[in-house]
């Protein structure tokens, strides 16, 4: 029997009431149906995430409606994490292309920052096709203290970190 | 004239979602008690929305709450409580001052922040998301006392830092708005408040005529969901499939995309006006509710194994078809309850 189908089964049954079916539960520490954890998961790669108790909600077999202060449970913490690994991904990505000379610092830290060039332009000031035209490193070597100034302010960097890549 | 120290006496409480939790603290302090779920429940938070054109952290994007400050908004409109609400200031240091003027008359006040530069936020949350909301009630020195309801205790922060927060750019701009509330009479007319939170609630759930709110969506997401495999392939398909139970667990829910919150709203109602449907409603809303746990205690598995899913996403669609006629069945059940 898979262990969906368990899932399904301990609905049906409506016994909802966790301290109680866990015991009879043979998946009791695969099922995390109600979020709450006494401990944090060690989910997430970086170590400063996921250490705030939070308050979460959950219903028990009498209808009765309760409020927890605790953790989320594994199960919310993978898709946070696999955001989180898309974002550091794309930065690399741009990292490698920056070193390249594909593409110029700005495309590195519009990663970093996780802002479109749409957001960008909100953010420094400067409308959206001149933003996408700095992308080229052609360009960017051929701007304006001015323009680079306005940059670094959106990114909240010196001219030198734009200009010069780690 | 300045006062270095100023500290109002105000209870900060943590709730699951910020608004919501805002605006009940805010009643508290007023002398009016009012739960959570209550100012959630009256101020109609719930809401679904699935709009692909729109993405939001590269994924198609999914609402279960309702637009910035409709809670508060709501909330003061049915319970016609004396509120106020500055939508945007022209200029951050005008901002700050009347901040500074309103602690100094002793008025705890609500300011809508982005979370990107917030200093003492959870830093797994920190994205360019400008729709959360804080209460200042303190001010010592340079620095602000901030009740923050996703945060177990208070918090202080710094000028600068508050004015960056209040001044975040992008989307949804806040643009320094602040709210709070004047004066409220003690016999609140609170029956009548909530039979017009639920009204409105069950009209955008599933009245409204655009197939992509409400119930509807639901149903069009679930369709979606069944297609993303074949067309995406499994790792955008899963991040995609991620992005939902992000919205509904990780962003301040309180579990559930608010269905757990909603359903204790159903609750108290029901026990307060002695009502038997209220509370028949609130046990179904709580079984959708616990099936919107399964749907993402399922699909996180996929999220996990991202080449190899092993959750089927037609049986993942299937799920979503099911918790769309769960939830109907309840507001269908509201729309002929009389409070």
């Amino acid at each position: 029997m898979s262990k969906s189908l368990y899932i399904c089964i301990y609905d049906l049954t409506g016994i909802s009431n966790f301290a109680n079916f866990a015991f009879y539960n043979p998946l009791k520490f695969n099922l995390k149906l109600f979020p709450m954890e006494e401990e944090s998961n060690p989910v997430f790669k970086n170590q400063a995430y996921g250490q705030h108790r939070e308050l979460l909600y959950s219903q028990y077999a009498d209808g009765k409606f309760e409020m927890n202060i605790g953790y989320h449970g594994e199960s919310d913490r993978i898709p946070l994490q696999q955001g989180w690994d898309m974002v550091n991904e794309r930065i690399e990505v741009a990292r490698l292309k920056v070193k390249a000379g594909e593409a110029s610092p700005i495309s590195y830290y519009m990663e970093k920052l996780m802002v479109t060039p749409l957001d960008l332009s909100l953010h420094s000031g400067i409308m959206v096709w001149r933003v996408k035209r700095h992308l080229k490193p052609k360009v960017f070597n051929r701007l304006s203290e001015k323009t680079l100034k306005k940059y670094a302010e959106a990114f909240n960097i010196t001219i030198d970190q734009l200009k010069y890549i780690e | 004239m300045e006062k270095e120290n100023l500290m109002i006496d105000y209870k900060h409480r943590q709730a699951g979602h910020c608004e919501s939790g805002a605006t009940s603290n805010l009643f508290n302090f007023h002398g009016v008690e009012l739960s959570e779920p209550m100012a959630f429940g009256i101020g109609n938070g719930l809401y679904f929305s699935y709009l692909p054109f729109l993405k939001l952290q590269f994924a198609p994007m999914t609402s279960f709450r309702n637009l910035p400050n409709t809670v508060f908004h709501r909330s003061m409109k049915y319970l016609e409580v004396d509120s106020q609400v500055i939508k945007k200031f022209k200029d951050p240091k005008e901002s700050m001052a009347a901040l500074d003027r309103n602690l100094e008359k002793g008025i705890p006040t609500g300011m809508q922040v982005g979370v990107f530069n917030l200093t003492f936020f959870p830093p797994e949350y920190r994205m360019h998301y400008n729709m959360h909301n804080m209460v200042a009630y303190g001010k010592e020195g340079n620095d602000y006392w901030i009740s923050d309801t996703v945060m177990e205790h208070p918090q202080k922060i710094t000028s600068e830092d508050l004015q960056r927060v209040r001044w975040a750019k992008g989307a949804f701009a806040p643009k320094g708005k602040m709210y709070w509330i004047n004066t409220i009479h003690k016999d609140l007319d609170i029956r009548s408040a909530v039979e017009k939170g639920i009204k409105k609630t069950v009209y955008e759930m599933i009245k409204v005529p655009f197939p992509l709110i409400g119930v509807k969506g639901i149903h069009w997401l679930a369709k979606d969901i069944k297609k993303w495999q074949k067309k995406h392939g499994n790792e955008t398909a899963s991040f995609y499939l991620g992005s939902i139970i992000r919205m509904s667990e990780d962003y301040g829910t309180g579990g559930a995309g608010f269905r757990y919150i909603y359903g204790a709203f159903l609750k108290e109602a029901g026990e307060k006006f002695n009502n038997p449907d209220l509370l028949a409603a609130s046990n179904l809303m709580g079984k959708a509710a616990n099936r919107w746990r399964e749907f993402s205690y399922l699909g996180a598995r996929n999220c996990k194994n991202r080449s190899k899913p092993e959750e089927d996403y037609g049986k993942l669609g299937d799920m979503l078809h099911e918790i769309a006629d769960m939830e109907k069945a309840v507001y269908v059940k509201l729309d002929k309850i009389k409070i």
